[in-house]
């Protein structure tokens, strides 16, 4: 073949400035959230980025847990999503039983005394459900396909709990 | 005519690609991170009409005004691909992520190339962190919330790695490319 034309592009000196600053610009976000990151005491669910609840950890009503968290320590809030709309159901056991009444999407949402994980998603690549349980507000759990996110907050001004668990 | 066919096995090229992406549990745990072999392409077609002005002055007269050729077709090749890629594999939102990522990551890589002191690879990890930063922004925009934002270190750690790793890739096959585009065009006089 055309030897002439043979110029393999080797790596510049400006290929390793732009690969320098982009994993500086990593690094340094990565230190920047980190040092954000504070101890939180609130639960903040939010869905199409409205607030739709904002809660006191743990979760108690009248000063007592056991009201709240099931057997295991777990209190489950489902959200299904209808029409236009989210609605909030919170069981003291897994609702599995249930599956097949569940709207077309959902999200179970897993709290404990101290932790928030997501127990199962209807959606496809299932990010939300293998994000490790949170308990600070570093990492917020988000659910792209359904648009809601789950946070730990800084904020103290939770709400009591004041919903009916199933 | 003959340039038709060849974008359309680039296309085609390009297709098989994004099916093999979307193969590889490649993301881990972060959502939105991919290897982003479909670039591949997007980058030998930015590149293959830098090669040929070189050797063939004049032949590709659409030099100097606006965009070039070979980014014209790079741009029409990927949104094409986008399009059909993102109805067989997956659905709508994931087709407006990733058309928010081409979009930043077309830029970046143009930008880079007019820069003049970038190899492949520089232009590539260039695309691969700006595509990601498209997707994090449009991810805002549809979640509504900031809270994404909380991935943006990791996703742009990520684009590094995988636009580097494109663009060595790409490196090392442009010169088949178009020793296979010589070959036919001999052929095919």
């Amino acid at each position: 073949m055309d030897g002439k034309k043979k110029r393999k592009q080797r790596i510049t000196r400006a290929d390793l400035a732009v690969i320098g600053v982009c994993l500086l610009a990593a690094a340094v976000l990565s230190v920047w959230f980190g040092f954000g990151k504070k101890e939180g005491r609130t639960l903040q669910i939010s869905w199409n980025g409205s607030t739709m609840e904002r809660l006191a950890l743990p979760l108690e009503r009248e000063g007592r847990k056991k009201d709240v968290y099931g057997p295991d320590g777990i209190v489950y809030c489902l959200m299904r999503y209808t029409e236009g709309g989210i609605l909030f159901t919170w069981h003291a056991q897994r609702p599995d039983q249930i599956t097949s009444t569940w709207e077309k999407s959902y999200n179970l949402l897993a709290i404990s005394e101290d932790q928030v994980w997501m127990e199962a998603a209807d959606c496809r690549d299932q990010f939300c459900v293998h994000h490790v349980p949170i308990s600070d507000s570093a990492d917020p759990i988000i659910c792209l396909p359904n648009r809601l996110v789950a946070e730990i907050v800084e904020a103290a001004d939770g709400e009591k709990f004041d919903g009916k668990v199933e | 005519m003959r340039r038709t066919v060849e974008l359309g096995f680039l296309l085609a090229l390009a297709l098989i690609l994004s099916y093999v992406e979307s193969l590889i549990p490649f993301s881990f745990g972060i959502p939105g991170m991919k290897l982003g072999l479909p670039n591949l392409i997007v980058l030998l077609l930015l590149y293959e009409e830098a090669g040929q002005a070189d050797s063939e002055d004049g032949e590709n007269g659409a030099r100097g005004r606006g965009m070039s050729k070979g980014a014209r077709e790079a741009l029409l090749v990927n949104g094409l691909r986008i399009v059909l890629s993102g109805f067989l594999f997956s659905n709508l939102y994931a087709i407006l992520y990733a058309l928010a990522g081409a979009a930043f990551s077309f830029a970046a890589m143009l930008a880079g190339i007019k820069w003049g002191r970038l190899s492949m690879t520089g232009v590539s990890v260039l695309g691969g962190v700006f595509h990601n930063i498209g997707q994090l922004l449009m991810a805002m925009a549809v979640v509504e919330t900031l809270a994404v934002a909380y991935y943006a270190p990791f996703l742009i750690a990520a684009g590094t790695a995988t636009g580097a790793l494109i663009g060595l890739l790409g490196t090392e096959l442009a010169p088949y490319l178009r020793r296979l585009e010589q070959n036919g065009k001999r052929k095919g006089k």
